[in-house]
């Protein structure tokens, strides 16, 4: 596992944040992200993605979340976005980030549309949620370029995004 | 713990005629192992399950699970004890042949300390099954399950209810993980 590339937002925030010429050279990509929203009027916000900067209807978004009473599943089909996972915002007490970890298997495998997974959530101190996401982007191409696009508002300072490559071993061990 | 993985062995289908894979002769000197995977079935349907075993060969006695779900709709949680399953662990529903082409779902198993003898083994995975749909083809699992032996885990095997096959560009890895100091 290796790191390819960090981005730490500084001070006025961001609406996104972009990881280009991401080389195809490993097997898969693991984002690791510690995020929080400027958005205040509710919460949670949105941490939502792009590949290789396509803004069409090719997107899938699955969750599952818990948020300490209930669970709760759903979907969005055909969106313009997927979605790494779930922040916390400027709704909650100040300094509360998120975090979430997200899998882009066989990123560069060009007979694949591409799905990823995630493990995300945050916790304010009397809300929150813990979730799972997966995502479809259909489309077969290598994803070199990664897109992280606030939900609503901006990506608040001191929000930091990781992204590592994984390689695989040639050895079969059948 | 690092969280560096080594890779150990990869296995891709590349025929319409391979319905189970295995990994062979685990090497022992790693702390953890993960194995992660990207894969879809040809069964004629939305979703296919899959199941995984280890050195056994999947003797269902040995297995139990305990996780919970999202369909797309709907959230849940379920528990499988030793018996209660076909054959192995079943693990979860990967895309069949219905759902939008070249979809494949997603997942890792991360099995800790699995060198080590004298106790059962316990894992943990999420897994999740895509499709270009609300609910058709979903599937979300995060899960932690028993292996009910307290022998070192030494193979590691996939294989698909119904005897279906795995398509083509399937992929399946195999890291080990090492703690600080070894």
């Amino acid at each position: 596992m290796y790191p390819i590339a960090t981005q730490t937002v500084g001070a006025g925030g961001a609406s996104s944040i972009t990881f280009s010429s991401i080389p195809s050279t490993y097997t898969h990509l693991q984002l690791r992200y510690f995020s929080r929203g400027t958005y205040a009027t509710s919460s949670p916000t949105a941490v939502a993605y792009r590949f290789n900067s396509d803004t069409g209807s090719n997107y899938a978004i699955h969750y599952l979340y818990g948020d300490g009473s209930a669970t709760t599943a759903g979907a969005f089909t055909s969106v313009t976005v997927g979605y790494a996972g779930n922040m916390s915002d400027a709704f909650n007490s100040s300094n509360v980030f998120g975090a979430g970890v997200m899998d882009i298997l066989d990123y560069a495998n060009t007979n694949k549309y591409k799905t990823t997974r995630s493990i995300d959530g945050y916790d304010a101190n009397g809300s929150g949620q813990a979730l799972m996401h997966s995502g479809l982007w259909q489309s077969t191409s290598a994803i070199t370029s990664i897109t992280l696009i606030a939900g609503a508002g901006n990506f608040d300072q001191y929000s930091s995004f990781a992204l590592y490559g994984i390689t695989t071993s040639s050895v079969t061990g059948a | 713990m690092s969280v560096f993985l080594q890779p150990i062995y990869t296995q891709t289908i590349s025929n319409s005629t391979t319905n189970g894979i295995y990994f062979n002769n685990i090497p022992q000197t790693f702390t953890d192992i993960q194995i992660r995977f990207s894969v879809r079935s040809l069964y004629a349907g939305a979703n296919n399950t899959a199941f995984f075993y280890f050195q056994d060969g999947g003797n269902n006695a040995n297995y139990s699970e305990t996780y919970f779900y999202g369909n797309g709709s709907t959230a849940g949680s379920t528990r499988v004890g030793t018996g209660g399953v076909d054959y192995g662990t079943g693990i979860f529903a990967i895309p069949g042949n219905t759902t939008t082409a070249n979809t494949f779902g997603s997942g890792d198993i991360y099995i800790p300390n699995y060198a080590v003898s004298g106790n059962k083994h316990s894992y943990i995975m999420d897994i999740v099954s895509e499709n270009n749909s609300a609910t058709t083809g979903i599937y979300l699992e995060l899960g932690a399950g028993l292996f009910n032996l307290t022998t070192a885990i030494t193979g590691a095997g996939f294989y698909l209810q119904g005897g279906n096959y795995f398509a083509p560009n399937s992929t399946f890895s195999l890291y080990g993980v090492l703690r600080q100091g070894v």
